[in-house]
């Protein structure tokens, strides 16, 4: 508020104590040399032609910027995940778990009008399609996706599919519809292996603690037809071993492996 | 500084002590010059900022540099480097190296820097006259073997399952930020398969036959290698961090590197040209956005003049030593108070206005699949009027019509400002607007595995372009701006083989009839300025920004009758429009 002193000091009159203290200080706003500077101080008492310049803002009182990252591969694997929800499974909450290294916890100490949550992330799947004359397996995907949530809340249009990468035939060897082979098998992971920067963009957002993290799901392989190893897809698959090649019994999983990855956030007021 | 009052209530009686009248001055004076902070002035208060400086605010401070190449494709034409300007070769040899246009030199204090980078990479190998190559594997199947299979999965070097192996990442001062690599710490690092044996030795197997077998501690694991880098030949790379600089002049580029192919086996031309000096990366449109996060700014102000003198004992108290001398100094001061009499740091959050003018953000999580055919006829096919009019770029309203389409699945993926206004983005403040969206995409096909088998169909031959658009508030007409085009392709390809239909006991390689999609996120990013927008449209605001798509096949069309197609699904639109 615009500083005011009521009392003039004139040359041959007697000195007045009270103007005097109005001038130094009063509890009347907008009076005395000491009163306004006590936090009364507004856009009224700037120079006309102040302006803002940057060593006048207090650091991360307007951009805030916050990263975590980590660089170790990690390698997640469809046992860690549920088929509760069967055929559906992906669409049951619970069923996505955190990645490791895709998280950021922050606090953001005012509300700020947009904090744009990005995350990056180097991905390969190890993710199944079977091909079959088995009317169990028939032609059938095992879903692997990824999703980030915001304070533990789903962001739908995060979802993404993993690019399916094995392929593999299974036949019917003996002709009882029970045991599976492997007759065939395409691997292109490393042709699928990419990294996904993606964002998320909160408006209007008041302090507090937020935590965004990526969660995947992979569905187990399962068939449908097996009885043992929690349903788990039970085939074999012709090995080299010393000098021999040989046929095996195999389970099959799924793997999402991770690369270099970080998750960043830029807030501003 | 902290809150002053006077150490005394003058009264009638009281002597007048040099002292104590000093103290009923000075302190005001030594706040005044001594720099005023947070606790001095009141909330809201909503300075105005100072934009004297071309994009610089007392906030922040960017850098943006943006490189338009066209990868000249077209009907019949695949990404062809003959015909690019300004395109960027990416170093074969396994050192980083600078991408061409990429760098920006910015002068900081003590800030964070936000850096995006948007890297458009183009795997050159597409379609061509593969027989004309006369390319072979050494060894191993004939010239038309060869041929076939490039012929039909659309690329030289990746048919056989090669990843392009290219990795991206930012340089700050000249080091590798290691956590914006694009790929995994080490380049030649395996997974596992995982498949699992159900046994735990290998019995009546070993390193002979007869007595000398000796059973192994379970049926080997396979690995799966070349898990490092980009696999796609195609792909719009985004990527970015928050970065700590100290006071200086920092240089930012974004930097790549192609990975060694190992264990992959030469191609030998038949003549005896090789033809790997062939398999090279190009990166075509590229753009780098540094934003200065200041913290501890090197700028500072002059302090100033503020003369209180003091009173010494047998001063005479005057008009004007009491008046003009002291009270009407102070009380000037204070109603005029100027930038050097703030200390540093004075201002925080709940003194100023944000920096942000419009901001709105969309998000589109249906579930359900869209899919476009349009088609877009290539650089080279349409009248480019100039390079600073992007309306060369044809609209569609049909999602199969000639021209991008503005993608929608439901609802259109684009962004108006927070009320719906139709001149929401004002562009006659000067400021910029960072633009970000994500887009899913499913598939790009045309046609189907196992329906037709020849060249174009199935193969990584098919593009889709997506591309950063915005709509004029008046006229309706919408832009699409040549450097916020990126292109991705079907890269998900597999073997094939059109001779052979499917069989239930699916026992050949060559009967695999579902299609791979190839599943990607697709990332883009742009930076328009104020200006800029109000050029293109005339001094129009700026009603929406939107994603647009369209697909490209240099053969599919010709030679087939198809349509490539794009699936997608879920999107999100960001809008930030800054202060400058």
């Amino acid at each position: 508020m615009t500083v005011s002193t009521p009392y003039s000091y004139l040359d041959g009159q007697e000195l007045d104590p009270l103007g005097h203290n109005k001038n130094i200080y009063s509890p009347t706003p907008g009076e005395g040399i000491m009163s306004e500077a006590n936090g009364g101080l507004d856009s009224s008492n700037l120079h006309a032609g102040f302006k803002v310049r940057s060593e006048h803002v207090w650091p991360e009182e307007v951009c805030r910027g916050r990263q975590e990252f980590v660089l170790d591969t990690a390698d997640v694997f469809s046992n860690g995940c549920s088929d509760a929800g069967g055929e559906t499974a992906q669409t049951v909450a619970g069923n996505y778990r955190p990645l490791a290294g895709t998280s950021l916890r922050v606090y953001i100490p005012y509300d700020v009008n947009v904090a744009l949550w990005e995350w990056s992330f180097f991905l390969s799947g190890y993710r199944i399609l079977i091909e079959s004359g088995i009317s169990a397996l028939g032609n059938r995907q095992y879903e692997m996706s990824i999703r980030a949530r915001l304070n533990g809340t789903a962001l739908p249009h995060t979802a993404r599919s993993v690019p399916i990468s094995a392929k593999l035939a299974i036949e019917d060897s003996t002709g009882t519809g029970t045991k599976r082979k492997v007759h065939d098998k395409i691997v292109l992971e490393q042709k699928n292996a990419m990294q996904w920067d993606m964002n998320h963009m909160a408006l209007d957002v008041t302090a507090g603690w937020y935590t965004l993290d990526l969660t995947a799901y992979m569905h187990p392989v399962v068939d449908p037809q097996e009885t043992e190893n929690e349903g788990i897809l039970n085939a074999t698959l012709e090995r080299v071993v010393g000098t021999h090649t040989k046929e095996f019994f195999h389970k099959f999983y799924q793997r999402l492996s991770l690369g270099i990855r970080n998750v960043r956030l830029l807030t501003i007021l | 500084m902290p809150y002053i009052f006077p150490k005394r209530s003058l009264r009638s009686s009281d002597v007048l002590d040099p002292i104590e009248l000093n103290e009923d001055f000075i302190p005001a004076a030594e706040m005044y010059v001594g720099g005023l902070n947070a606790h001095n002035i009141q909330k809201n208060i909503n300075p105005e900022i100072d934009t004297s400086k071309a994009k610089d605010t007392p906030f922040y401070s960017y850098k943006f540099a943006t490189t338009d190449v066209s990868p000249e494709i077209s009907s019949g034409q695949h990404p062809n480097t003959s015909n690019m300007t300004n395109h960027h070769q990416v170093r074969n040899d396994f050192t980083w190296s600078e991408i061409a246009d990429t760098d920006k030199e910015i002068s900081t204090g003590i800030s964070t820097l936000w850096i995006t980078a948007l890297i458009q990479y183009f795997w050159v190998g597409f379609g061509g006259d593969v027989a004309a190559l006369r390319m072979r594997w050494p060894g191993s199947g004939s010239a038309s073997d060869f041929e076939n299979e490039v012929a039909a999965l659309g690329h030289l070097f990746s048919h056989d399952g090669t990843p392009a192996g290219v990795q991206f990442a930012i340089r700050v001062d000249g080091q590798v930020i290691e956590h914006t690599i694009t790929g995994r710490r080490s380049p030649f690092e395996n997974s596992i398969e995982p498949i699992l044996s159900t046994r735990e030795r290998s019995q009546d197997t070993g390193f002979s036959g007869g007595t000398a077998e000796q059973p192994f501690p379970g049926p080997h694991g396979t690995w799966i290698n070349k898990l490092s880098a980009y696999g796609p030949e195609v792909f719009p790379v985004r990527l970015g961090c928050h970065y700590p600089v100290q006071p200086g002049k920092h240089t930012v580029e974004v930097v790549a590197r192609r990975i060694p192919s190992y264990e992959r086996e030469a191609y030998i031309s038949d003549s005896g040209r090789a033809s790997l000096d062939d398999d090279y990366i190009v990166v075509t449109t590229r753009k780098l956005f540094v934003l200065e996060l200041k913290k501890f700014p090197v700028a500072s102000s002059s302090v100033p003049k503020l003369s209180v003198p003091a009173f010494d004992s047998e001063d005479v108290l005057t008009e004007e030593s009491l008046q003009t001398d002291r009270v009407d100094k102070l009380r000037t001061a204070y109603n005029t108070v100027k930038k050097g009499s703030l200390a540093r740091g004075a201002l925080t959050h709940y003194h100023l206005s944000s920096p942000v003018i419009e901001k709105n953000s969309a998000t589109f999580g249906s579930s359900a699949t869209a899919t476009l055919d349009s088609v877009f006829p290539g650089h080279p096919l349409v009248t480019v009027n100039s390079t600073d009019d992007p309306t060369y770029f044809n609209l569609t309203a049909s999602s199969s019509g000639n021209g991008f389409f503005a993608m929608e699945n439901g609802t259109q993926f684009s962004v108006t400002d927070q009320s719906g206004s139709i001149t929401g983005f004002d562009v006659s403040e000067d400021s910029i607007f960072i633009v970000t969206a994500n887009v899913q995409v499913n598939s790009i096909s045309a046609g189907r595995y196992g329906t037709s088998g020849s060249h174009g169909i199935a193969t990584a031959e098919n593009f889709g372009v997506l591309a950063l658009g915005f709509r004029a508030a008046s006229t309706s007409v919408s832009y699409i701006v040549p450097d916020g085009l990126v292109y991705i392709n079907s890269f998900n390809t597999t073997g094939y083989d059109s001779a052979v239909g499917g069989a239930a006991a699916k026992s050949d390689r060559s009967d695999w009839d579902t299609t791979a999609p190839s599943e990607q996120n697709v990332s883009l990013f742009h930076v328009f300025t104020s200006s800029e927008l109000s050029a293109i449209t005339g001094g129009n605001n700026i009603y929406k920004f939107q994603v647009f798509a369209s697909t490209m096949n240099p053969t599919a069309k010709a030679d087939h009758g198809l349509d490539t197609s794009l699936k997608y699904k879920r999107a999100n639109i960001s809008v930030i429009q800054l202060k400058m």
